[in-house]
């Protein structure tokens, strides 16, 4: 059945038979001089995926509307279910054949919409069913670092689950880690950190501290201190983190603090471990034969473990 | 043989028979009517019989410019008026609370019926006009018209960028009502009255109405084939708006011989006139359009018709969102390597363009080929629309030539939305 409306075949079975490929044809053009603008590209199952109506959704696919139906911007009933986080249509798309890594002419998936919109389980649901969790080309949005920048971390513990790489690059934004402490998310930094992602890793000479000590968050500040980030490291303007933080304020009392006293010989055996292990091995780190005390404390959760 | 009528008819009775007859057709008349008259009575007391605030739509969830602006004292006030042709508030905006929008997205959430609904819902439909237009305020705002294509200037694109150039608008018909309220034999009047004007275009312009109720199975497969094809709307925000009813009658498609200037009938609104080409020849394509448009406008006024228009919100449209101009001039354009910079997006913004798809499938395959127009539709003359969007595209074309030499571009400072 062609992607166009379901009145279309009708008109084909009234008017007699259509070259083989008239539908193929139709689907090609389909909303070509529609009056873009005013969304009359969009059909009932678009809409239906955006408010959440599963019984309409279902009713549309078993009268032969295609899952993946796209808008002139190639937007399918998929993305806009994930945008608005209803997975039940979600799910229900996906069990119709939906593409779950379709793009839009601006290079967004389903999975950057659940990342956008904060659905972790609908992004949980996409990556069960193929969903790449890197983009197709470098220029296209990512879904890591969308839910890295609305602090999401659900949807970055999901996308990191699933093989996410924690220092993907996107050049005009820096590593997800980046992101996260440029927009004050401290619980996305953390699992980053968790999953291995680079400390020293950002944006050209910008490293995540120099953005966290900017936006002087303390907490983001241990946290990087915690995992190893280089107190040292100069930025675009030659400056180091603490020239950076605001005077008088806890970010820079825990610079000069961090400066007067080093890390201790445990922090660092720490690092240098979990250096060795390598980031795509730390998962199995419980898995080692160690003392629960000491493999809480190399997973940086030794802390809540003595609570 | 005489049957019974007609000796009845030649008895001395007849006089009275006939009296009769004329005095219970008239009476039968005279009830009927008066009962017609009395259901729409009714219909309208029995809304008087709840206040307004019993009627006011539930438009929490809902994300559209005509759920921004309405509010429970606007609603009051305006749920009783109609228009000449009865038209009231609660249909206007019915698409709106049907489709309550999307998240990041703002639609516009109401349509006109007839030319009488911007000025009797004015108090409603001015706050959306100026949502929607970027800050155009209709109550103290003028709406320039311009249609002289001899003042375009720079309008040859250079045509390994460019694909095809297109300008389009709409026109609606005064004194009958808009898609979403008009009666079927309002509808075929549109249709008789454009067709007829239509007829009269000579030399270049002149050309062949097609009806999509009567159309052959070659014609339809030959319209399909050059895209000029449109079909019955789906969209839930068209069909709950009415837009779809009775299709396809009085529907149709009329094209020149040289298949660059097309005119749609009874779609979205009563007309949308489109002129296009293969290539970046922008000037030539504008100078068609407005000059159709004139010969157009001259043949309906010929017959007594006049397009709908006036100087706050220029020409009248179904839609809030396609007032003033209605235009929209756009061009089929690959830059592969400014798609892939950062700043594309806010030099297209910075440029009042925006970016949509082709429609084709090479489209989702390369994802260089796309659809820049302008994002302007009042405010702005169509002369100063269409000299924007040539503006722009050379400035895009530019950028993309420039990152092919390795070279750095720049973000252009915002242009002005209205003439200061």
């Amino acid at each position: 059945m062609p992607e166009g409306p379901p009145g279309a075949p009708e008109v084909t079975r009234k008017r007699g038979a259509q070259p083989e490929n008239a539908a193929e044809r139709k689907k090609t053009c389909w909303g070509i001089l529609t009056s873009q603008g005013s969304w009359a590209d969009r059909s009932p199952l678009h809409e239906a995926a955006s408010q959440g109506r599963l019984l309409v959704l279902r009713t549309l696919l078993a009268q032969g509307y295609q899952a993946n139906i796209v808008t002139i911007d190639h937007v399918t009933p998929l993305h806009e279910a994930c945008l608005s986080g209803h997975v039940a249509c979600v799910r229900a798309l996906i069990h119709a054949g939906a593409n779950v890594n379709a793009a839009t002419i601006d290079g967004v998936t389903p999975l950057y919409n659940c990342c956008a919109s904060g659905s972790a389980s609908c992004a949980e649901l996409l990556l069960q069913n193929g969903a790449r969790t890197q983009t197709a080309q470098l220029h296209f949005p990512s879904a890591l670092h969308e839910a890295c920048r609305r602090g999401h971390s659900r949807c970055v513990e999901a996308l990191l689950s699933h093989g996410a790489d924690p220092d993907y690059q996107v050049p005009h934004l820096g590593s997800p880690l980046y992101v996260a402490c440029l927009n004050q998310h401290t619980a996305c930094s953390r699992i980053l950190l968790q999953r291995g992602a680079s400390v020293n890793v950002g944006r050209g000479g910008d490293s995540p501290l120099h953005a966290a000590v900017r936006q002087d968050r303390a907490e983001q500040v241990a946290a990087l201190l915690d995992y190893g980030a280089d107190v040292n490291l100069r930025d675009g303007d030659n400056q180091r983190p603490v020239e950076l933080a605001p005077p008088g304020g806890k970010t820079r009392q825990l610079l000069l603090a961090f400066e007067g006293s080093p890390r201790t010989l445990c922090q660092l055996c720490r690092l240098q471990i979990r250096s060795l292990i390598g980031r795509s091995r730390l998962k199995q780190l419980p898995l080692l034969p160690l003392p629960p005390l000491l493999t809480h404390y190399l997973q940086h959760s030794w802390m809540t473990a003595g609570q | 043989m005489a049957t019974s009528f007609t000796r009845m008819m030649r008895g001395r009775n007849t006089a009275m028979i006939l009296a009769s007859v004329g005095a219970g057709s008239l009476a039968a008349g005279y009830l009927l009517s008066d009962s017609a008259a009395a259901a729409a009575a009714t219909a309208a007391e029995r809304q008087r019989l709840y206040p307004p605030s019993a009627d006011f739509p539930d438009l929490r969830k809902h994300n559209n410019c005509m759920a921004a602006s309405l509010t429970p004292a606007i609603y009051a006030r305006l749920r009783d008026k109609t228009t000449p042709k009865n038209w009231t508030l609660d249909q206007c905006i019915q698409t709106g609370v049907d489709n309550p929008g999307h998240p990041f997205i703002k639609t516009v959430g109401m349509v006109a019926g007839d030319e009488e609904s911007y000025e009797v819902f004015a108090e409603l439909f001015d706050p959306v006009i100026k949502d929607r237009h970027n800050g155009y305020d209709p109550r103290i705002m003028k709406h320039p018209t311009d249609l002289d294509a001899s003042k375009i200037t720079s309008g040859m694109f250079d045509e390994r960028y460019v694909l095809s150039s297109r300008v389009r608008t709409g026109r609606s018909i005064r004194g009958l009502s808009l898609p979403p309220a008009c009666t079927r034999s309002e509808r075929r009047e549109v249709e008789r009255v454009v067709v007829t004007a239509l007829s009269g275009l000579k030399g270049d312009l002149s050309g062949r109405y097609y009806s999509l109720g009567d159309m052959s199975d070659r014609e339809q497969q030959q319209l399909i084939d050059e895209h000029f094809l449109f079909d019955k709307p789906v969209s839930p925000l068209l069909t709950a708006a009415g837009m779809a009813r009775d299709w396809p009658d009085a529907r149709g498609i009329w094209h020149n011989n040289e298949k660059n200037f097309l005119i749609w009938v009874n779609e979205e609104d009563h007309t949308r006139i489109i002129s296009m080409e293969k290539g970046g020849n922008m000037k030539r394509v504008f100078e068609r359009f407005c000059r159709g448009l004139k010969q157009v406008e001259h043949l309906i006024q010929e017959r007594g018709w006049e397009f709908m228009w006036n100087e706050r919100l220029g020409y009248i449209l179904t839609c809030p969102s396609n007032l003033g101009t209605g235009l929209r001039a756009g061009v089929h354009i690959r830059l592969p390597l400014l798609n892939r910079d950062p700043r594309f997006k806010k030099i297209l913004e910075n440029l009042r363009l925006q970016k949509r798809g082709t429609g084709g499938v090479d489209t989702a395959a390369t994802g260089d080929v796309f659809d820049v127009s302008n994002l302007d539709r009042l405010g702005k003359s169509e002369v100063e629309l269409v000299q924007l969007v040539i503006d722009g595209v050379n400035y895009l074309i530019e950028c993309e030539k420039r990152l092919e030499r390795g070279q750095d571009v720049k973000i252009p400072s915002p242009i002005p939305q209205f003439r200061k």
